[in-house]
């Protein structure tokens, strides 16, 4: 997992957010594609090396090529980190660190003097934090013990009891991605269909459960289309949702798949303009003026 | 509890007068320019008086010096020209609401010949053609200075008093071959500076008495005393202090006559009044108690130039103004004598007077303090000496007219006591930060007052502290602290540890403190710290007796009436301030460089030690040939997640900071100073980390040669990714060992969502100095440079004059600064706020040397 410290864009105040490595869904449009694998991985930042050679030195599979664009055979590395480890200048990063649940409280703990100042807290996201669940649920009393706020952000893809058993009680929000409204085209882009996450959202906003924000990653040309946004204002009305979130493109995961060695995928590599971000904002008000719902933005 | 009754704290629709916008526009096109006036006097003086015979000048005797002085100076009430950037005088029309002068000039450079000024001599000729920072200086003032006054100093300035004698009494005790260790050591340069050759200054006086109840009150007052005083000693100062007083007094009087004629020839009607209006105040203050805000303001300032003429331009600090005159600033806004705009007009006009002087830099200092104004701190808010909210109007009026000024002097302290300040004051500070892009610094008034009160200053002297020069806190008008006596270079102790005693800048053959050790055979990181610590108690040893050494030379030569009547504790001990008269006394060092030495110690912990990836042999060549050939243990030594840095909560790593302050505080607080009081211990490095890189080589951090050091108690510039990790990690330094007070220095990219920004400055604020619940003292103190790196790097070939940046800690224009310290300012860590996340760019490349 990956800690990131002073976020404001991941809940109120200042948070601290913890990104879980692992998701069950493979979103073309991911937009930190470090934390779809559950492994630890290897990543190259070329402007940092200083072509010691220490790494290639340290592989014991040969995996490693000064002159490869990417410098790393992915096919044959075991992802043992020995050049990660050998490397001096940080060119070569072992991505993915494992905390004991006492040991990643403690580092959460460290700035609840910020949290307390800005109305902030702690952020659980990844990946997919709820695959899970019992390390969760260990972290979220001992956060619950030191009255700090708690939001999670979640793809919707999880087991609804283990859910409701173990995380739910402890959560002062939900941050809940729908991505995709028809479930073809969910399965498409994401690998998955979305029958589950549709039934988690309903069974949540169910409960009568406070705080549950459904929010939609616009990606144009994937997401941001009025076929598809019109689908998902028809799923969230059908799941009885009140209100939604857009969050913006931003191409800020783009580079990451070229540290992974993987291929670029085919997304725009700008921010959208206040323009874009206010026309679909009115597009989705149309549509949800024509089917009389509540939203947010 | 005052009660704030401004509706609007920004103050917005004030804005700059028609008058004020003239004279900052004339402050700004005008050049310092020498002045000949005090060196002149003093001179005459001092020959007539026979004060050249070696023999100890009485307090009596400089008191009458001082009066001569005052009342000879020449009374300005407007000045007539500036000194233009092209070195050309040019007339201008001076409506200035303040009459008198630090200097004789517009914007002067008082000359303390008693000091260093005749570093100067060598260049009378070329100083207005030097490249940085020129003085102009007229065929008249070269002259006067080249023979009536420098050859009379020659042999009596303090640092050549001192050197005579430090000879004769060493010469006795050692002979001839070491007659001169700590004389020496210093004018190595590396090690330390002592600073009492220059100045003590650094203090802040106490305006209270004579804003009201009148200097004639204070005179009344000596007088008594001196009557029932039980020695010669005592009545000698209590007639010294009435002296210096009448002095004051005969001053402001020319003043007020020089207005009166002025207005007699003067034709326009509304300057007329103008000038009547002086002449009124003036016949009124300071010599009896201010009738009004502007009446209180003038006995300030007046006060101050008086300040100036007996203590150098150096760090004296004005203290809490916003405190000392709200009750005149209330009555008259109560009785619609004033407007808040009226008040920011008499603000105004006051900061530009306070800024019409600049110290005396020699060219061959400019390395070490390039740019540097007088640093006249200047202290708002807080709590007052009972523990409640001493937010004002006026705090918020002063606030309002540094935001408008953005000057470099005078500088701007503001204190912050979560819980008992409201969060709309600290939401004003910052938005202020924003606006200027650097000032007010901010001070946690929790961990402040915690510091002072370790140290011995009762709970009510704590909450009334003030800030002294850059950074450094003391109690408001009675604490005398030289918090500048020692400026200590630590990376040279470090260097001194790593070579057994030696130092690379002075040659390996030579021993110049004590082997401890080659570290080439020690076995554990501990023997090696045990090593530095030793250096550490050798250097603190050898740099305070050399400050006492002076001390003394201070008590025989440089008594200081003027200061000593206008403070808490001489009056009524009878004892001037260079003797301990003072309500609390000590001295201080501040320390360049912990950052730097502290993150060597972990890099030597954990690959020499720990890890051992290199030798100490193997590390000790790297830095000989500063990482030629050793370009991978420099990216591994450099990297902070490979090698432990401090600022990134690495508990190794913050630990080896904290063993430093701890022990330096340990060491350096067991010395007595020769005033009866103690040693503290201050991280505020103005522009010497610099300064100091240039000499020094590469060092185990992976800091190559003549790189800059770090600034203050700030982390290394670059290695510290995360906001909050890196406020934790100083915030969990112990404020006990840290009570001269300390500089962090971070930069924030400026942001669109200006109110966002707001928010999240002041709530991250607010986590620094939070004590989280006891687990650490919280923060001390951070300032900020609001600009983006892109600004900066542009500025250097094409500088604003009026681009303010905060050096560590004062305010200084950037055009002004010398090329190792605009690098370091470019390269300091910068965040952008809404992310937490440290700006990466590449470092800006090192300037050649000339």
């Amino acid at each position: 997992m990956d800690i990131k410290r002073h976020s404001l864009e991941d809940g109120p105040g200042i948070r601290t957010v913890v990104f879980f490595k692992g998701c069950p869904l493979r979103c073309v449009f991911c937009h930190s594609p470090e934390t779809q694998d559950c492994g630890r991985e290897i990543a190259f930042y070329p402007g940092r090396c200083i072509r010691c050679g220490q790494c290639a030195a340290a592989c014991p599979r040969g995996a490693i090529e000064l002159e490869l664009a990417g410098r790393i055979h992915r096919e044959r590395c075991l992802r043992c980190g020995a050049c990660a480890e050998a490397c001096p200048a940080g060119g070569l990063r072992l991505l993915g660190s494992s905390y004991e649940v006492e040991q990643l409280a403690e580092i959460l703990l460290r700035d609840r003097a910020f949290f307390r100042h800005s109305g902030g807290g702690v952020t659980l996201s990844g990946g997919e934090c709820t695959l899970f669940p019992e390390y969760l649920e260990a972290l979220l009393k001992i956060l619950r013990k030191e009255g700090v706020h708690v939001v999670l952000e979640t793809s919707g893809y999880f087991d609804y009891s283990l859910f409701r058993r173990k995380l739910l009680p402890y959560l002062d929000l939900i941050y809940f991605d729908v991505k995709i409204g028809d479930p073809g085209l969910h399965r498409q882009y994401c690998g998955k269909s979305n029958a589950r996450i549709y039934r988690n959202l309903k069974a949540l906003l169910g409960e009568g459960a406070a705080g549950v924000h459904p929010r939609v990653p616009l990606v144009p040309g994937i997401t941001a289309t009025p076929e598809n946004l019109a689908a998902i204002v028809d799923l969230l009305c059908r799941a009885g949702a009140g209100d939604i979130t857009l969050l913006p493109y931003n191409p800020l995961g783009l580079g990451m798949a070229t540290h992974l060695g993987r291929p670029k995928p085919p997304l725009p590599e700008r921010f959208m303009t206040p323009g874009e971000e206010r026309m679909i904002k009115e597009m989705v008000l149309k549509i949800i003026g024509d089917k009389s719902y509540g939203c947010q933005n | 509890m005052p009660e704030i009754t401004l509706g609007d704290l920004s103050l917005g629709n004030c804005v700059l007068s028609e008058r004020v916008t003239h004279l900052r526009d004339v402050y700004f096109e005008s050049m310092p320019e020498i002045c000949g006036e005090r060196p002149r006097l003093i001179t005459r003086f001092s020959k007539n008086h026979g004060f050249f015979n070696g023999q100890p000048i009485s307090i009596l005797n400089k008191a009458k010096m001082y009066r001569r002085v005052l009342e000879e100076r020449e009374a300005i009430v407007s000045h007539t020209r500036g000194v233009g950037r092209d070195m050309r005088p040019f007339p201008f029309e001076d409506r200035q609401l303040f009459a008198g002068s630090t200097t004789s000039k517009l914007k002067g450079v008082p000359l303390y010949p008693e000091f260093l000024a005749l570093t100067l001599w060598p260049e009378l000729w070329t100083m207005s053609r030097r490249e940085s920072n020129p003085f102009y200086i007229t065929e008249d003032d070269v002259k006067t200075l080249n023979f009536d006054v420098f050859p009379h100093w020659l042999e009596n300035n303090i640092l050549e008093l001192g050197r005579k004698r430090y000879y004769e009494q060493n010469l006795q005790k050692y002979g001839r071959k070491k007659y001169d260790p700590e004389i020496k050591l210093m004018q190595r340069l590396v090690f330390f500076l002592a600073s009492k050759p220059e100045c003590i200054s650094h203090t802040i006086p106490d305006f209270s008495k004579a804003v009201k109840l009148g200097l004639r009150a204070v005179i009344d007052e000596a007088r008594e005393k001196e009557a029932t005083a039980p020695d010669p000693a005592r009545k000698e100062f209590y007639a010294a202090v009435r002296e210096v007083l009448e002095g004051i007094i005969g001053y402001s009087r020319n003043l007020a006559a020089e207005a009166e004629r002025l207005a007699s020839l003067e034709n326009d009607s509304g300057r007329k009044q103008e000038l009547l209006d002086i002449a009124v105040v003036h016949r009124q203050v300071p010599e009896f108690p201010a009738r009004s805000f502007r009446e209180a303001l003038t006995t300030v300032w007046i006060c101050w130039t008086a300040v100036h003429l007996e203590n150098p331009n150096i760090g004296l600090s004005l203290g809490r103004l916003d405190q000392i005159l709200y009750d005149n600033y209330r009555r008259d806004i109560d009785q619609g004598r004033l407007t808040v705009a009226d008040a920011i007009e008499l603000i105004c006009c006051l900061w530009l007077k306070i800024g019409d002087h600049v110290p005396a830099v020699p060219e061959a200092s400019e390395q070490l303090f390039g740019g540097t104004g007088s640093n006249q701190a200047i202290t708002l808010g807080g709590v007052d000496r009972d523990g409640n909210d001493a937010v004002n109007d006026l705090t918020y009026v002063m606030l309002r007219a540094t935001e408008l000024m953005k000057l470099r002097d005078p500088n701007l302290n503001a204190r912050y006591y979560s819980g008992v300040n409201s969060q709309e004051y600290l939401r004003r500070l910052c938005e202020v930060n924003l606006e200027t892009g650097a000032t007010p610094a901010l001070h946690n008034d929790r961990a402040v007052i915690k510091a002072l009160t370790s140290k011995g200053e009762t709970m009510e002297q704590a909450r009334d502290y003030g800030v002294i020069g850059c950074v450094e806190p003391g109690s408001n008008g009675r604490f005398y602290g030289h918090t500048a006596a020692i400026l200590l270079n630590l990376t040279s102790v470090l260097e001194l540890a790593l070579f057994n005693g030696r130092h690379r800048h002075t040659g390996m053959d030579l021993l110049i403190s004590k082997e401890t050790g080659d570290p080439r055979t020690f076995t554990s990181f501990e023997q090696f710290i045990g090593a530095l610590e030793e250096q550490i108690r050798w250097i603190a040893d050898h740099s305070t007796d050399l400050n006492n050494f002076f001390g003394k030379i201070h008590q025989d030569f440089y008594p200081t009436p003027i200061l000593s009547s206008l403070f808490e504790g001489p009056m009524e001990k009878g004892r001037d301030l260079i003797d301990g008269g003072a309500a609390v006394n000590s001295s201080a060092a501040t320390i360049s460089g912990l950052a730097d030495v502290a993150d060597s110690l972990s890099a030597i912990e954990k690959v020499v030690f720990d890890d051992k990836v290199v030798s100490f042999e193997e590390l000790l060549e790297a830095l000989e040939r500063n990482f030629e050939g050793y370009e991978a243990l420099q990216a591994l030594l450099i990297n902070p997640e490979k090698t432990p840095k401090y600022g990134n909560e690495d508990p190794k790593a913050d630990a080896n900071v904290r063993r430093l302050v701890e022990t330096l505080d340990r060491v350096f607080g067991e010395k007595e100073n020769y005033r009866g009081g103690k040693y503290r211990v201050g991280y505020w490095t103005m522009t010497n980390h610099a300064g100091f890189g240039r000499l020094m080589q590469a060092m185990p951090n992976g800091r190559k040669a003549r790189e800059n050091f770090t600034s203050g108690i700030t982390p290394v510039s670059g290695v510290t990714p995360s906001l909050t990790k890196a406020l934790n990690s100083v915030a969990l330094q112990p404020a006990s060992c840290l009570a001269s007070g300390v500089a962090l220095n971070l930069k924030y990219t400026p942001e669109q969502d200006r109110e966002k920004m707001l928010e999240n400055f002041a709530d991250t604020v607010e986590g620094y100095f939070d004590d989280d619940g006891g687990r650490s003292d919280g923060g001390m103190e951070i300032q900020f440079n609001i600009v983006t790196h892109k600004t900066l790097v542009d500025a250097v070939g094409n500088p604003d004059p009026k681009m303010l940046v905060r050096v560590s800690g004062y305010t200084a224009y950037f055009k002004d600064l010398n090329p190792q310290m605009q690098k370091e300012i470019i390269d300091r860590t910068e965040y952008l706020l809404s992310t937490g996340k440290m700006v990466t760019f590449e470092p800006f490349p090192l300037p050649t040397k000339r």
